[in-house]
């Protein structure tokens, strides 16, 4: 009778684990995200390219190193030289300031609609 | 028991051959004469090395390229962050280890150096390209290798000019 708590209770962090786990994502996953949000999928030791794409938005390009991972910033488009962001040495990043970026900009870039934003020559 | 005699006999003779060949000419009889006291004593023959003729120069841009941005807009920036391992280079002669000319440079002996540090491009037109190189110390040096037997230099030989480059773990050159 005790066992079927346990159970649930097991079954739950399962899944609870399984949806935080970051080992998988791709490029794509983070497309769309702030950069901030994408922060915990991005692997320390790898090489990251930062394309700011401001100019896309009629304003001037600002971003420098100190603001990686800065909400401050928008993931327009992502690759890598591998499959999955953690098995990746190379990762090209366009990224955009949030500020600038409405609801229509982040569903256009998450079917795809900004991907020659990254150039990808890895 | 028997082969370790061999062995031994076969480096006494060696060794013969070795000093004879510096000191005098060697009669043909000589590899084949019992070895005497002194000639044993002279099996102790060994090699030395030495870095010589060592200088270096800093901030030195190595040759590979470390990072490569195409920017995709025009009037758009690429930054290139850290990450990245630069190769360090230790070039070597005769039988010397690595790990001995690196200690002697006063450098690590390991391939390579990762990079923590970034750059940014100015605005750029599409299709230009942001890269980095490392930069580091250049060192410039020379190998000689002595022979010895006993306390005297038996040979010598002194190696061309070599080089190696140390990667600075916190600067780059972008371009």
């Amino acid at each position: 009778l005790n066992r079927r708590p346990a159970a649930a209770l097991g079954a739950v962090l399962l899944i609870t684990l399984s949806g935080c786990s970051s080992t998988g994502a791709s490029p794509a996953d983070i497309v769309g995200r702030t950069f901030a949000e994408a922060d915990p999928d991005l692997p320390e030791n790898a090489q990251y390219l930062v394309q700011d794409v401001s100019v896309e938005f009629d304003q001037k390009p600002s971003y420098n190193a100190d603001q990686f991972g800065s909400s401050q910033w928008t993931v327009l488009a992502s690759c890598s030289d591998e499959d999955t962001l953690q098995a990746s040495s190379v990762i090209e990043i366009a990224v955009a300031p949030t500020s600038e970026v409405g609801d229509q900009e982040v569903e256009a870039a998450r079917n795809g609609e900004y991907a020659d934003l990254v150039t990808c020559d890895f | 028991m028997r082969s370790k005699n061999r062995w031994r006999a076969g480096l006494l003779a060696g060794a013969i051959v070795t000093v004879a060949l510096v000191s005098a000419p060697l009669s043909a009889s000589a590899s084949e004469a019992k070895p005497e006291p002194e000639v044993i004593r002279s099996a102790q023959v060994w090699t030395s090395y030495h870095v010589v003729n060592h200088t270096k120069t800093s901030n030195v841009v190595g040759t590979q390229i470390i990072g490569d941005c195409t920017v995709a807009r025009n009037g758009g920036t690429c930054t290139i962050t850290s990450g990245k391992t630069a190769t360090r280079t230790i070039q070597l002669a005769f039988n010397v280890t690595r790990s001995a000319v690196a200690s002697s440079l006063q450098i690590s002996s390991s391939t390579s150096a990762t990079i923590s540090v970034a750059c940014t491009s100015p605005p750029m037109n599409a299709g230009e390209s942001w890269r980095a190189k490392p930069k580091g110390t250049k060192h410039f040096y020379k190998v000689r290798e002595q022979t010895w037997a006993e306390d005297v230099v038996i040979a010598s030989r002194t190696s061309a000019q070599l080089t190696a480059f140390n990667p600075s773990a916190t600067s780059i050159y972008c371009y």
